[in-house]
């Protein structure tokens, strides 16, 4: 592609030529040459397809991270051709995928055989990066002309939420399933909690019998531990942008990581987990068990993003038909006026509910100047919210106001039964 | 170095000239100014219109009978310009010795190319009126295929289907 400063001094070249020519003028076609020969030279000293004379690669280590930890990538640019190549290239800049260390451009000449390489460090924030092609811009050495390549080097780099280990939230599903688990099934069996005494039946064991109630009683009798049980827990992600709007938008990053903290506790207390992100599309992950299903929850949370839908702007087009009754639903959600109407009904249906909030106050009114206005809108926040919260907690909904910038884990460990705002 | 070059050209003129005291010789400077301002206050747009500002300078030196210094002038002008071009470039270890290079490239391409147009003067020509006629349409015609090459880069021509956003009425 030519170049603008080349068209000009084309423009320039064409007007001296044609004074020269219409006056009869010989110096003006005198000073003509030295455009025509710039001109001329300059274009005819860039490199006749460059894409063939460039091999790109790229190469990204780990591709697969945690939020905070660094990936290093490198960019090597090789000159496979005959012909001496300037250049510029830039691989991104790619959104939420900053430079931290190095830079990501590089400018030089490179002779045949000879190889140009970028390294940077970035420290990208969650979700699926996807690095596409690297660009060069191809120069002769005047700027007279210029090809703008592109080279394709899909590379992927994930990073997952993190997320804080809770060490206990007693808050268990209505109903388990008829695997061991950690949810007390209100049923005698085998456990650890002391469940009850019963009469002896041929096949308990020996070891289980209550040998002072078989004294007092003079029949035996064993003793009953409480069966644990798995139950089904689904976590739902609220990713409505409504709920959200006004907030610093690392809110929801919060609300992602609240969510992978739930999923990992209740898969490794043996619990069938699914995972539903509501609000843009309906994205449903089928529960499961284990580490692997673990680290599918942990990559739909990393490509978790906010967005809009008519259809799921309220909490009432919530697919219950996909949420076995009597199981836990741990809802992360700022919560908007109206959804305290359908989490009481969820509760009404036989769910349990928990409502993870988390604050978005606590991120606001941080950073915000400490003036008389300030406070009074932190004031008409904080009633309108308790307001909220007071009617879903009404309902039976269990709800837990988080300030994002202190641990989770404190809040749900002291959290047991629905009649209390945990914040 | 774009800018010291861009000062000495009006300079060379002035010299060139006997070093005149008349005040019309101020409006030589704005050439310079408009360079300047292209440069440090970051408004590329003035350059080019800097760079035509030295070209007329250079060619007014031609009308006046000074052909070699217009030339001097002309040459001095494409060196600012092309410096102006690649100092642009970001600051690195490897830039530097891109702009070095590109640097003796342009210095050898206009010494080579002023070299040439004083060959030239020497030549003695004589071109009849239907070779100035035919010269005159080519020059015409290239001037057409260049605003041509303009209008499309700035996409004064679409293709295809596309849809435009506007409201419905």
């Amino acid at each position: 592609m030519i170049s603008r400063k080349a068209r000009l001094e084309f423009l320039a070249l064409l007007i001296l030529a044609g004074l020269g020519l219409a006056f009869r003028h010989p110096g003006f076609l005198l000073l003509s040459i030295p455009l025509v020969w710039h001109f001329t030279l300059g274009l005819s000293l860039m490199p006749r397809n460059p894409r063939e004379s460039l091999l790109v690669q790229r190469e990204v280590w780990p591709r697969r991270i945690s939020e905070g930890e660094r990936v290093q990538v490198t960019v090597e640019v090789k000159n496979i051709g005959k012909q001496k190549v300037s250049l510029f290239v830039r691989d991104g800049p790619y959104p939420r995928f900053p430079v931290s260390e190095g830079t990501s451009w590089a400018l030089g000449t490179l002779k045949p055989g000879e190889s140009l390489t970028i390294a940077y460090k970035s420290q990208p924030l969650r979700g699926l990066h996807r690095l596409h092609a690297v660009a060069a811009e191809v120069r002769d050495p005047l700027g007279l002309a210029l090809e703008e390549l592109e080279f394709p080097c899909l590379q992927e780099v994930l990073v997952l939420p993190r997320y804080e280990n809770l060490s206990r939230l007693e808050l268990a599903a209505r109903r388990t399933l008829p695997m061991p688990g950690t949810a007390r099934a209100r049923r005698g069996g085998i456990g650890l909690e002391f469940f009850g005494v019963r009469e002896y039946r041929p096949g308990d064991e020996g070891r289980r019998l209550a040998w002072k109630a078989y004294a007092r009683r003079g029949e035996p009798v064993v003793v009953e531990y409480e069966q644990e049980r798995a139950a089904d827990v689904a976590v739902i992600l609220d990713v409505r942008a409504r709920a959200y709007r006004g907030a610093p938008p690392e809110l929801f990053d919060h609300a992602v990581r609240a969510a992978a903290a739930l999923a990992h506790y209740h898969l490794r207390q043996g619990h069938r987990v699914g995972l539903l992100k509501y609000g843009a599309v309906l994205a449903w992950l089928f529960p499961g068990y284990g580490r692997r299903h673990g680290e599918k929850i942990l990559r739909e949370l990393a490509q978790a993003e906010l967005g809009e839908s008519e259809v799921f702007a309220e909490l009432a087009h919530l697919p219950t038909r996909l949420l076995p009754t009597g199981s836990l639903l741990l809802f992360v959600s700022p919560l908007l006026f109206g959804d305290e109407e359908t989490l009481g009904k969820l509760v009404a249906r036989g769910y349990r509910v928990l409502v993870v909030l988390p604050d978005p106050a606590s991120l606001t009114f941080g950073r915000l100047e400490k003036t008389w206005e300030a406070e009074v809108a932190r004031q008409v926040l904080t009633l309108e919210r308790w307001a909220l919260l007071r009617r879903t907690q009404r309902s039976g909904v269990a709800v837990v106001v988080w300030d994002v910038r202190r641990p989770l884990a404190g809040l749900v460990r002291k959290l047991r039964v629905a009649t209390h705002i945990w914040r | 170095m774009a800018l010291i070059l861009a000062w000495i050209v009006p300079l060379v003129a002035w010299l060139g000239h006997g070093y005149p005291l008349s005040p019309a010789w101020g409006s030589v400077l704005l050439a310079p100014i408009l360079w300047t301002a292209g440069l440090v206050r970051g408004r590329r747009l003035l350059l080019p219109f800097g760079f035509l500002s030295f070209v007329a300078l250079a060619a007014s030196c031609t009308v006046g009978g000074r052909l070699l210094l217009g030339l001097a002038l002309l040459g001095l002008s494409l060196l600012a310009w092309d410096c102006a071009d690649f100092f642009r470039l970001p600051a690195s270890a490897r830039a530097l010795a891109v702009r070095r290079q590109a640097f003796l490239w342009s210095g050898f391409v206009t010494g080579t190319g002023i070299a040439l147009a004083i060959g030239a003067s020497f030549l003695h020509l004589v071109v009849n009126f239907w070779a100035l006629v035919g010269g005159m349409i080519l020059v015409w015609m290239l001037f057409w295929l260049l605003l041509r090459e303009i209008t499309k880069a700035h996409g004064g021509e679409t293709s295809g289907n596309r849809s435009v956003s506007e409201p419905i009425k």
